[in-house]
């Protein structure tokens, strides 16, 4: 008896003491329990929704087939799919040069901006204008300003011999596979440039003065202020930057919606105008639904290589 | 536990309040059950809701509105949005079954799936003769009718014709010495001899991938003597007839503006009124942007002719159909009623309204004075429905993808017909 009172001792002393150590931790968690709860909820519920349902075939617009649980059925049919493929090819393409033109020149914009003092504010005010405009709204000013009859853009390219029966795109820029991408890829690029600038601005306006003394007393050139100085402190914008802008751009749909709709013949047709069209044309929720999941994982994927590698060892640490 | 009296108080306490209830409640004319109201001599009253999208005759008839709601007392709420919205909605609103609208404008493409699958509308001539009310079926194109029918059952009342009609720039013509085709090989040979590039062009083509190509070519499909289906309902999709069909239309894009694969009906629409091209193959609920002089730099100096040959040529249509679910039928079909009628026909007619009415169509005053109803009476007495079936735009997408290929030079006339022979056969397989 003596032994059992003694092994039990120390158990029970041990409960409390782990909840008078954790008194502080346990009474914080009870205070955020019910927001994270209504969290959990809000969003745990649709998630968990949507990934069930992306086991189902099951059509919305005929209930009286109802849903039939079929597995990975919706998976291995997407991997099947030659234009799901075909439209997360268009997806990154999109992705890969529109990020890389927005960051590429977003950068030079915001350097040049730090060296503006007089009239900033307004410029980076004018310079925000495409990006508060609406995606649709956009695209649709681009597809007239790009139409072979009306468009100020199709005819300046005309009279500079980019189009036509001998130039660069025969012929028209939305009606020709190639030019149409590169018309969407120039279209984001437009809207978005801003504000890529504006996150590496403040960036720039953030980085401590001493490395940039340093370097000018051991007589850095400006390259190598920029290589050696400037861009490894400004690693945490750029992650910044970049990871908000290419989640966004795998969403891209309704830039390519207004302007080409997906077409010619697909060639502009992206994932989420995909999902879109199976989803609220065909009213496939099962396959929607199991596109969501692969683009969202494949999102998420990608933003976290991209954050280790631009990152760095700080954030991997 | 409540005493004999207590309960009797209750019961007339809950009596009167709903009774008061029922007093104030707006309509008084409920719905639910369409066999029963018939002996009801209570008019229509209340309130509805209508969805619809807006085309130049939908935005004149929401002119007229007030006018019903004079007559009638009936008040109307115009949902006004995008065609894809709104199809969505109907869609959500037809699978919920929360009758959130009373009536929507619908095309005949969309009963497969709102009839058959969603089983979400009124089968609007029964519930009109069960209401005692004489709708006038017998004044549309039985094959009208039969767009807007399933399995006979006539489910929605035609508004408005979407007939396809050659448009001709009677100047360009006369000044080329030439006539309006009879024939595609007149055709194709008419438009190559008026392009004229950038002054005018020959022609243009709905080239969009969607409908839009797919109701430009399948004309000339039925014209060269093809056909989507043979007899036992296999597509023959890639036979000579097809390929021909779909090397026309190439044949049309050298003597159209650069951007045709990518021209929807809007567009094309747009190039004939402003007056770039010669001849275009046109849908008749296109008319109204014709005939207003702030979008039209051809007014009186077009007309419509037949599509060359003696074929068949497509359309579509729109029509009022009624939300099995909506809480107030009687003012619901009093609507589609006058919306549908002759009168409210011949009030759309001058601002380019196609009607539907055959009496309308034909009527010899309003033809000396509306040309356009001449030809659209002729193209209906032989247009027909392509394509009636639940996978009707699995169908489409595939076809008109292929033939989108083919307009931008990714696959040529054969690989383009094989390519969607061997999706339809598939398409059809799963159903």
């Amino acid at each position: 008896m003596n032994q059992i009172l003694k092994r039990g001792a120390p158990a029970r002393s041990g409960r409390r003491s782990f909840v008078a150590r954790h008194k502080e931790a346990l009474s914080g968690l009870a205070f955020i329990a019910p927001a994270a709860g209504f969290l959990i909820i809000v969003m745990g519920y649709p998630i968990v929704y949507l990934v069930l349902h992306s086991f189902n075939k099951e059509n919305f617009a005929n209930p009286d087939a109802g849903a039939t649980f079929i597995g990975l059925g919706n998976y291995a049919s997407l991997l099947q799919n030659h234009e799901f493929w075909q439209s997360t090819r268009t997806t990154a393409l999109i992705v890969v040069f529109a990020v890389a033109l927005e960051f590429l020149l977003g950068l030079l914009l915001a350097l040049l901006l730090q060296r503006v003092l007089a009239g900033r504010r307004v410029l980076i005010a004018l310079m925000l204008i495409p990006s508060m405009m609406m995606p649709i709204a956009v695209g649709l000013m681009w597809r007239y300003m790009l139409d072979d009859t009306y468009g100020m853009v199709s005819y300046y390219l005309s009279r500079l011999g980019l189009t036509g029966t001998d130039g660069l795109v025969k012929g028209s820029i939305l009606g020709t596979s190639h030019s149409a991408l590169a018309a969407i890829v120039v279209t984001d690029v437009w809207e978005w440039t801003p504000f890529m600038a504006l996150i590496l601005l403040a960036g720039l306006q953030s980085l401590p003065t001493d490395p940039f003394e340093a370097a000018a007393v051991d007589g850095a050139s400006l390259w190598q202020e920029f290589r050696h100085v400037t861009m490894p402190l400004l690693r945490p914008a750029v992650t910044v930057a970049l990871l908000i802008r290419i989640a966004d751009a795998m969403r891209i749909l309704d830039i390519v919606f207004s302007m080409t709709n997906g077409g010619p013949a697909n060639a502009t047709q992206t994932t989420q105008l995909y999902t879109y069209r199976t989803g609220f044309e065909q009213f496939n929720i099962g396959l929607a639904f199991a596109q969501v999941v692969l683009v969202v994982s494949a999102t998420i994927v990608v933003c976290a290589l991209i954050f280790r590698q631009v990152a760095g060892d700080r954030v991997a640490r | 536990m409540s005493s004999p009296t207590s309960l009797v108080r209750v019961t007339i306490v809950a009596t009167a309040i709903g009774l008061i209830a029922a007093a104030c409640s707006s309509g008084g004319s409920d719905s639910s059950s369409p066999s029963g109201a018939s002996g009801s001599a209570a008019a229509p009253s209340g309130e509805i809701t209508f969805l619809v999208s807006s085309t130049p005759t939908v935005d004149n008839l929401i002119k007229l509105i007030p006018d019903f709601t004079a007559q009638t007392g009936i008040k109307v709420n115009v949902a006004n949005i995008d065609y894809d919205a709104m199809t969505q909605k109907e869609t959500l609103d037809l699978r919920s079954k929360t009758g959130q609208y009373d009536a929507f404008w619908v095309e005949g493409t969309f009963l497969p799936r709102y009839v058959g699958q969603l089983n979400g509308l009124e089968p609007i001539a029964e519930y009109a003769t069960s209401q005692g009310v004489d709708l006038p079926t017998s004044d549309l194109a039985s094959t009208l009718v039969d767009n807007f029918s399933v399995d006979g059952t006539l489910y929605a009342m035609p508004f408005e014709n979407t007939l396809m009609m050659s448009a001709v720039r009677d100047d360009i013509y006369q000044q080329g010495g030439l006539q309006p085709a009879t024939t595609l090989p007149d055709y194709l040979s008419n438009v190559q001899a008026l392009n004229d590039p950038p002054t005018v062009y020959g022609t243009e083509i709905m080239g969009q991938q969607g409908e839009p190509v797919f109701y430009e070519w399948v004309n000339w499909l039925w014209g060269e003597g093809g056909d989507l289906f043979d007899s036992a309902g296999t597509p023959t999709l890639d036979t000579p007839e097809a390929i021909k069909a779909t090397d026309d239309l190439l044949t049309l894009a050298k003597s159209a503006p650069a951007g045709v694969a990518n021209y929807s009906w809007d567009q094309a629409a747009t190039s004939f009124a402003t007056g770039q091209v010669s001849t275009a193959v046109l849908f008749s609920d296109q008319t109204p942007g014709l005939l207003d002089p702030s979008n039209s730099k051809v007014i009186g100096k077009w007309s419509y002719v037949p599509f060359p040959g003696d074929k068949a040529t497509a359309f579509g249509g729109y029509a009022w159909a009624m939300n099995a679910s909506s809480s107030n039928k009687p003012a619901t079909l009093a609507f589609i009623k006058w919306a549908t009628s002759a009168e409210v026909s011949k009030q759309l007619v001058p601002d380019g309204s196609s009607p539907p009415q055959t009496s309308v169509q034909t009527d010899a005053t309003l033809q000396a004075k509306y040309p356009w109803l001449k030809a659209e009476a002729e193209a209906s007495s032989r247009a027909i429905v392509p394509i009636k079936n639940t996978a009707y735009f699995d169908l489409v997408d595939a076809l008109s993808t292929d033939l989108n290929a083919a307009l931008t030079g990714s696959m040529t006339p054969d690989e383009a017909m094989a390519d969607a022979q061997s999706k339809w056969e598939e398409i059809l397989a799963s159903q």
